[in-house]
């Protein structure tokens, strides 16, 4: 019984715990590069899911076209961020450039309501909601909808493959030595500008995606969208920290699971349950759960 | 890019040279001996006063129906956005410590307000005094967290704190009315002693206005002389290097706890003034948003000068609500001036790091200079 209920959980979480993943990780690449928690994070993203929502709405565009074009959208938008904004500003301090992702957020929100209007715009499922995944184990029945095993696909697909690049490639190999230390790998012959460069617009591509799927289980898409997600972003990064890549996706499935299942008990408290949590695990181990000490110099 | 580096060390050297010349120059008695006129306004107790009364003025003209009621509205809440970030200036500026949690607070100063002037019949002033011992302990609490947690690890649990506080307005609804905010009613007084039939100075807008000036004013001169005293010099010391401060015996505990004691404090007070100037407070005003605008104060106005925050503050929450709100084209496209403000705030932090306060730092020098070439001509 009990384990019906933890395996339900975990089905019905799975949709929240991809996009989750995405963005920490969208977050995570652009800390590791670039040095800074990218606040903009979610309205880069939302800036994709509008473009769908446009091309659906107003033009009839297949939804499955304007993802396309959405994702493709976001990433540019990513390029142009980093080359136009944080190329010209390495010198700054962190808190300046995350003063500079603020800015971002002001000027992408500034700008959607001029080019998309300000009603909410409507965004469908990617999967019609009358096909689900039914099946049987244990002898309980269970079931997935359409999107969230499409949403999971994609994410895992998505992240073994940043995974792999992040680990066999060259500009894996880059985006490692620029992460450790962007000075020392631009003297070794890395091209940092192009490294960071296609990080950001990795990371504009992924949360592009998410925000697309996320805004089909919301049914709209709105500047608020992704601001739950992002805060649980951060939180997922700081609870898996920042020293790996790996550390926030776990962070991310930690989360949402703990959320939802305590979530089935009380849901009143779910949020302060878990932020409450999250506090204690961070006061044991202060650099989150696979972060490692920075012995700093003196 | 690297020469444009290079240019930037270069004008930074030479103005660095040139500010301890003129510092130098400033010290030369033909320079130095300053009128009684001038020491009178050149004091940052008469310079911060006068800008009280500037605001007091205004609210005078705006009771006369000489000023738009929406503009002292403006006035009113830049004041109290700037107590605010006045105790973030303290922590981020001088203690080196980032937090996103200063919603959460401001938050809770509201609604303490709101709740024990509506459910009790404690006078006003007590309701302030229960808010500050409150914000004290929570500072003492976070800033033994942050002796744990660093960085930006401290700034988001910060975050996680300010959401727990959050989800506790939205879902204490026997205290807080929920999502549907809490309102303040009827009017409270300032000195109220209900017992002794004593009731006196009724906090309508006009006049909370002025008591929000005052306590502004008052704030104002406190934190200008923390900041130029030996604590604020220590707090200086331990965020530029935290080992070094500890070597010379600056204790981190201490002045971190205050750092954060301070912030909490100054955002509790802000709630308290909020609550009663707005009378109504909602949940949503207290997210990551407001945190983020704090944050961008501090930035942006910078952490040399306190002019330079006040700038920064009217940059980031003035300027809408005082001046573009009364221009017809920006009214017709409200998106334009978050576009504006976005594209501003990029600017100024990508071509002037130090924000508005290096700017003004700048400027003084060059009128120095331009006294001192006087000065030279008239003495040769």
């Amino acid at each position: 019984m009990t384990f019906q209920i933890l395996l339900q959980t975990l089905l019905n979480s799975l949709m929240y715990m991809s996009i989750l993943s995405l963005s920490s990780f969208a977050i995570i690449l652009i800390f590791r590069t670039s040095t800074t928690t990218n606040f903009a994070q979610g309205t880069i993203s939302v800036f994709g899911a509008y473009i769908v929502a446009y091309l659906f709405t107003i033009n009839h565009v297949n939804v499955f076209v304007g993802l396309i074009i959405g994702t493709v959208v976001s990433f540019l938008l990513g390029f142009l961020i980093d080359t136009q904004i944080f190329r010209r500003s390495r010198h700054l301090t962190p808190v300046g450039k995350q003063m500079i992702t603020m800015g971002l957020v002001l000027f992408l929100s500034g700008l959607i309501p001029v080019i998309f209007g300000t009603n909410p715009l409507m965004i469908p499922y990617l999967i019609p909601v009358t096909q689900s995944v039914n099946f049987t184990l244990f002898g309980a029945s269970y079931t997935l909808n359409g999107h969230a095993l499409l949403a999971t696909i994609l994410a895992v697909v998505i992240l073994t493959a940043a995974f792999l690049a992040l680990k066999y490639t060259k500009w894996g190999l880059g985006v490692r030595a620029t992460a450790s230390s962007e000075k020392v790998a631009g003297m070794m012959g890395v091209n940092t500008r192009m490294i960071t460069a296609i990080s950001w617009s990795l990371a504009g591509f992924i949360g592009g995606l998410a925000a697309i799927l996320y805004a089909g289980t919301v049914g709209s898409v709105e500047q608020n969208l992704m601001t739950g997600v992002q805060v649980n972003g951060f939180l997922a990064n700081i609870l898996g920290g920042f020293g790996t890549f790996y550390g926030p996706i776990v962070g991310s499935v930690l989360i949402t699971f703990f959320g939802n299942t305590i979530g089935y008990f009380n849901s009143v408290w779910k949020d302060v349950i878990v932020y409450g949590l999250i506090l204690v695990v961070l006061l044991v181990r202060p650099f989150g759960i696979f972060g490692k000490k920075i012995i700093k110099k003196v | 890019m690297q020469k444009e580096n290079r240019f930037k060390t270069f004008i930074n050297r030479a103005t660095g040279a040139t500010a301890s010349f003129f510092k130098k120059a400033f010290v030369a008695p033909s320079v130095t001996k300053k009128s009684p006129v001038g020491a009178f306004f050149g004091s940052h107790y008469t310079q911060f006063i006068l800008l009280g009364m500037v605001f007091v003025v205004l609210q005078l003209m705006g009771n006369k129906e000489m000023l738009p009621v929406s503009l002292m509205r403006g006035f009113g809440g830049l004041m109290i956005n700037t107590i605010v970030a006045l105790g973030f200036f303290i922590l981020l500026g001088f203690a080196g410590l980032a937090s996103l949690g200063t919603a959460g607070f401001v938050g809770l100063g509201t609604y303490m307000t709101g709740y024990l002037l509506n459910q009790t019949s404690l006078p006003t002033l007590v309701v302030l005094l229960i808010c500050i011992l409150t914000a004290i302990v929570l500072g003492i609490v976070v800033g033994f967290i942050s002796l744990r947690i660093e960085g930006m690890y401290l700034a988001i649990i910060t975050l996680c704190l300010s959401e727990i506080l959050v989800s506790l307005f939205v879902n204490l609804e026997s205290i807080t009315n929920g999502v549907n905010g809490l309102r303040v009613s009827p009017l409270p007084f300032l000195f109220d002693l209900e017992f002794a039939g004593f009731q006196f100075f009724e906090l309508t807008r006009e006049n909370m206005f002025m008591f929000i000036v005052v306590v502004f004013v008052v704030l104002l001169i406190l934190t200008h002389n923390l900041t130029h005293s030996p604590t604020g010099r220590a707090m200086l010391a331990m965020k530029n290097s935290e080992s070094a401060a500890q070597t010379m015996g600056v204790s981190v505990l201490r002045y971190r706890l205050l750092g954060f004691v301070l912030a909490t404090v100054f955002a509790m007070i802000a709630g308290f003034l909020y609550e009663i100037y707005w009378r109504t407070t909602y949940p949503t005003s207290w997210g990551i948003s407001y945190s983020l605008n704090i944050l961008a104060v501090v930035v942006i106005g910078g952490t040399k000068n306190i002019w330079g925050l006040i700038l920064g503050a009217f940059m980031i929450f003035g300027l809408n609500d005082i001046v573009l709100k009364f221009i017809p084209f920006f009214v017709e496209n409200s998106g334009i001036i978050v576009l504006l403000n976005g594209a501003l705030m990029i600017l100024v932090v990508m071509f002037y790091p130090g924000g508005i306060s290096q700017l003004i730092i700048e400027l003084k020098y060059k009128i120095l200079a331009r006294k001192i070439k006087k000065g030279a001509k008239h003495n040769g």
